[in-house]
């Protein structure tokens, strides 16, 4: 599987690299809060996590990009050459839904199914049926049904993602898809995302916002890290895995290695933390253990350095 | 420019926010009110004799003009009910609404399908409280009273649109049912005055709701452009 992903990566960057989305000198101020001014690229043909703490703007952010949400400056591009997400050919292009309420708690399976038809032209019937069965939803043609309202939460979120999935888009933009979801039912997102991104190979794109890290990470090729409205690292995971390094030690050494790495935690007993691969040779000297991150290792240290750096 | 390609009808792009079209809303809307209105009177008939009679607690009612009160009051219901409906990005179904592909369009036509539920279900309501009363009335004059409360609830939807700049909810609401309660009750008290006559002032009032009902329709859609859909 890695492999495969190392040689789908590696013809995507021979093939000239396209983005889905481009993002230049976005802004969105509230009186509590400003996202950006941001710039960033969304791969084209790769799922592409939001990672943040509480408040980071993931949200915000994903809700300018699907047009839930007006910018106050900057400029969007689109598959290249869209800009306006008003534009309904656009709308038609992206899937989105949000975390929670994504539909009125009275609507059933058939209610959502009518008003997908409604609002959108490539919502697949037949394919909603398939996506209700296998989240183990029910059938949406049945007569007797269940209101949203006495779902619980993650069946409420299987039933948001079955009914974005069942449309014929090129990216999906998704916020907090995995958090109200079972350990199996994450299992299945990840799965429908590789399906999802395969069914036309390099042409479909998803972006979701994520606090399961360890569980989304099978499902994440490239990993944007936000903390307080800014981007503060962005790349491919693998790339990531590659510049970063974890260093752990015991706790003698931890005073040693803190001026090479970017942040660490831990006390007399031990220490662990993050640093610049570059400095794998001098953290060596300490006697510390060295290993590649896995993506939940990296972003605690990435955002801890950020939350650091926004305590200066 | 054509830039969405999805058109929707106004029940349709009511049923995309709400799940129920124009028909099931007003059928709905409807329903409830006249429930609320037979309730009200059959109670009312109850406290007020019944132990000597349907006849005799409708004769008082008609007297007391307690028929028409409760008539009034359950008029402008349904324009008060459907004006405070929330419409926020973050009421259930706000961010579905607005990342559907007709976008504003469909926000612009489910605007004018609520219209279209307050306006038909007002008139259902009248119309059937209307031959109620032929059957068992309760109210003086109800021919009149049924046009005047119904050109003065007209105007209070043309001014309810205006209503709705004020951007805080509570208080929008709040302004909406004093607005509709007292136009509903004024309509009503206009004509048990006047001895059952409609005047000149019916006429300028269903004059001024036929202006102002698309004005404030356009005020308000401006304004919620400008200020609140997309925030």
């Amino acid at each position: 599987m890695k492999d495969s992903l190392h040689d789908l990566i590696a013809t995507e960057r021979e093939n000239e690299m396209k983005n889905a989305v481009e993002i230049k000198g976005l802004t969105k101020k509230y009186k509590d809060f400003t996202l950006g001014e941001l710039d960033l690229s969304i791969p084209c043909g790769f799922a592409t996590a939001l990672i943040g703490a509480n408040g980071a703007g993931k949200t915000t952010l994903i809700d300018i990009l699907s047009g839930v949400t007006a910018r106050n400056s900057g400029e969007t591009v689109y598959f290249g050459d869209m800009t306006d997400i008003d534009d309904g050919e656009l709308r038609n292009r992206i899937g989105y839904c949000s975390a929670v309420n994504f539909f009125p708690p009275d609507w059933t399976l058939r209610t959502v199914a009518q008003s997908m038809e409604l609002g959108f032209d490539n919502f697949d019937r037949k394919r909603f049926s398939e996506l209700c069965s296998r989240f183990k939803l029910g059938d949406p043609e049945e007569k007797k049904q269940k209101k949203l309202i006495k779902l619980s939460d993650g069946n409420k979120m299987r039933t948001y993602l079955a009914a974005v999935m069942a449309r014929d888009t090129e990216l999906l933009i998704l916020d907090e898809p995995a958090s109200a979801l079972d350990p199996l039912a994450r299992d299945l997102l990840c799965d429908l995302f590789r399906e999802y991104l395969s069914e036309r190979d390099g042409e479909r794109t998803v972006l979701f916002s994520t606090h399961n890290i360890a569980d989304m990470e099978f499902a994440t090729d490239y990993a944007v890290f936000m903390a307080r409205g800014k981007v503060v690292e962005a790349g491919y995971v693998e790339d990531l895995k590659e510049k970063y390094i974890l260093v752990h030690g015991d706790g003698e050494t931890a005073e040693k290695a803190r001026p090479f790495m970017l942040s660490q935690t831990g006390g007399r007993s031990g220490f662990e933390g993050i640093a610049l691969a570059e400095n794998a040779d001098m953290l060596g000297a300490f006697d510390t253990a060295v290993e590649t991150p896995t993506l939940q290792q990296l972003s605690v240290g990435i955002l801890r350095k950020a939350e650091e750096d926004g305590e200066e | 420019m054509e830039k969405n390609k999805i058109k929707l009808t106004p029940s349709q792009a009511l049923r995309l926010y709400t799940g129920r079209g124009t028909g099931r809303w007003i059928s709905s809307v409807t329903g409830v009110m006249l429930g609320v209105y037979v309730a009200s009177v059959l109670t009312l008939a109850g406290l007020a004799g019944a132990d000597r009679g349907f006849s005799f607690s409708a004769e008082l009612m008609r007297e007391k003009g307690l028929g028409i009160m409760v008539f009034a009051i359950v008029a402008g219901t349904a324009g008060t009910i459907l004006s405070v409906m929330s419409f926020e990005k973050d009421a259930p179904g706000g961010k579905f609404f607005r990342s559907t592909a007709a976008g504003f369009e469909a926000f612009r036509k489910m605007r004018v399908g609520m219209l279209t539920v307050i306006v038909a279900s007002t008139a259902a309501f009248l119309a059937s409280v209307w031959l109620l009363d032929i059957i068992f009335p309760i109210m003086n004059n109800c021919t009149s009273v049924c046009i005047s409360i119904g050109s003065f609830l007209l105007l209070a939807t043309g001014l309810s649109g205006l209503v709705n700049i004020i951007s805080n909810s509570s208080c929008r609401g709040i302004v909406n049912c004093v607005i509709f309660m007292a136009f509903s009750l004024g309509g009503a008290a206009l004509v048990v005055f006047s001895g059952g006559r409609l005047s000149a002032v019916h006429a300028i009032a269903a004059v001024s709701a036929a202006a102002l009902i698309p004005i404030g329709h356009r005020v308000m859609l401006d304004n919620y452009r400008e200020k609140r859909w997309n925030d």
